[in-house]
């Protein structure tokens, strides 16, 4: 008796029709995301350049809920691949008490002869 | 001018600094010497030190050096100030926590530790000692690490013996001791290591004569069993303190109270911790949380 035929070649079938969905979905996006890209790109490197804010001296920390803004201000536009990741900025506050003296995450060091920190 | 002279010794970063005209003091090159003999007393990672062999004698009583009867003297002191959170008791606790070499040499990731279990530290009270014959008895069981006394009590007695030839500052890995201002009564500025940007000071102090330590769980810390260690003990819990603060430092009139203070501030957490900085007048400071809020307290801003 001959042998059922096996589903191999309707797995084989599937794979190509994923991939050829992968290859034009990475087509199209990239034929109508490629012409804003250096756009988007300038508009980066503008932001980039602008001077940080100043952390602002707090006597407490204080959590206050903001109203949702009536316009949007998410990004419009092609999502772009590639680039430079979101990256968390870590800033010293300065907490009640003290007042004065150099603040936030600068070196501060040019005119001191050592530091202390944990041993 | 200021002469300095950079060391390592009692596993950390050392830096002597002189002030002088003349040219480069005779007397700082015995420095790394003087480190090196009160490692070899103090130290609880050399076989051979005197602290070791006293850790294994138990319930007799044991002659020992000046060195060691000293730094054991600022111990009991750092105790009572601190009502018993900083004492050297805490030898076994460490190793509990995977602390058991130099830090050098400490394998960050530790898998294979049989952990049996975490004790409240001993009390110095259980410790018998005689000042006349200069003796410690140890019980059975307790054993004594003296860590960041030891640092300090080095750094105080490095500018004690300096300020005869000029004003100086001794930095022991983070604490430092100062015999007095400037030659032109300005004070010394230090920064304060931030602790979350390698190698940046957040802050800078200027001090006068003093002492000046900082405490912290940001650099000497590992993973047991995947649990995370770092090496200032609770005795009360017998393990790591569990704190919301990231690094202490404190300002007192010497380092070895600076430390025990920030060391104790550190494991009681910010807000005891800054309630008892301004409930003693000779103490300032400033904490930094594991959240990067810093915390002054109100006499810091005489140094700033």
């Amino acid at each position: 008796m001959a042998n059922k035929p096996t589903s191999r070649n309707w797995n084989d079938i599937q794979l190509v029709i994923a991939t050829a969905c992968m290859a034009f979905t990475l087509a199209f996006w990239n034929i109508f995301a490629g012409p804003d890209r250096e756009a988007a790109l300038k508009h980066a490197q503008e932001q980039a350049a602008l001077p940080p804010a100043q952390p602002s001296q707090i006597t407490a920390p204080v959590i206050e809920a903001q109203p949702v803004p009536q316009n949007s201000t998410l990004p419009t536009g092609p999502i772009l691949l590639g680039g430079n990741a979101p990256q968390t900025q870590i800033i010293v506050q300065v907490g009640g008490g003290g007042g004065g003296g150099n603040t936030g995450g600068g070196n501060t060091g040019s005119t001191t002869v050592t530091s202390t920190s944990s041993s | 001018m200021l002469h300095r002279l950079p060391f390592r010794a009692m596993g950390g970063e050392m830096l002597a600094i002189m002030e002088q005209d003349a040219e480069f003091p005779s007397i700082m090159d015995k420095i790394p010497g003087w480190f090196e003999g009160w490692e070899q007393t103090l130290s609880r990672f050399r076989p051979a030190s005197e602290l070791s062999l006293l850790n294994q004698t138990f319930d007799q009583p044991v002659e020992v050096s000046d060195t060691l009867w000293d730094v054991f003297q600022y111990a009991l002191s750092a105790e009572t100030i601190t009502h018993g959170l900083v004492t050297p008791t805490v030898f076994d606790a460490m190793l509990e926590a995977g602390y058991n070499q130099s830090f050098d040499n400490l394998p960050r990731y530790q898998y294979e530790n049989e952990i049996s279990g975490f004790a409240p530290a001993n009390p110095l009270s259980m410790i018998i000692w005689d000042e006349k014959s200069q003796t410690i008895c140890l019980p059975q069981g307790v054993r004594l690490d003296f860590g960041g006394v030891a640092k300090g009590w080095a750094a105080h007695q490095t500018v004690e013996r300096l300020k005869a030839y000029g004003s100086a500052l001794m930095n022991a890995a983070g604490d430092i001791a100062i015999s007095d201002s400037l030659a032109n009564r300005e004070p010394w500025q230090i920064g304060i290591r931030n602790p979350f940007i390698k190698d940046t000071d957040f802050e800078t102090l200027k001090l006068h004569r003093c002492g000046v330590a900082t405490s912290g769980r940001d650099r000497r810390h590992w993973s047991q069993n995947g649990l995370a260690r770092h090496h200032i003990i609770n005795p009360y819990t017998g393990q790591p303190a569990e704190t919301n603060v990231m690094t202490v430092t404190i300002i007192a009139p010497t380092v070895m109270e600076a430390e025990a203070a920030a060391k104790a501030v550190l494991i009681v957490g910010s807000e005891e911790g800054l309630k008892w900085i301004e409930s003693d007048p000779v103490l300032a400071g400033i904490i930094i949380l594991e959240n990067g809020l810093t915390i002054y307290s109100q006499r810091i801003h005489k140094y700033l």
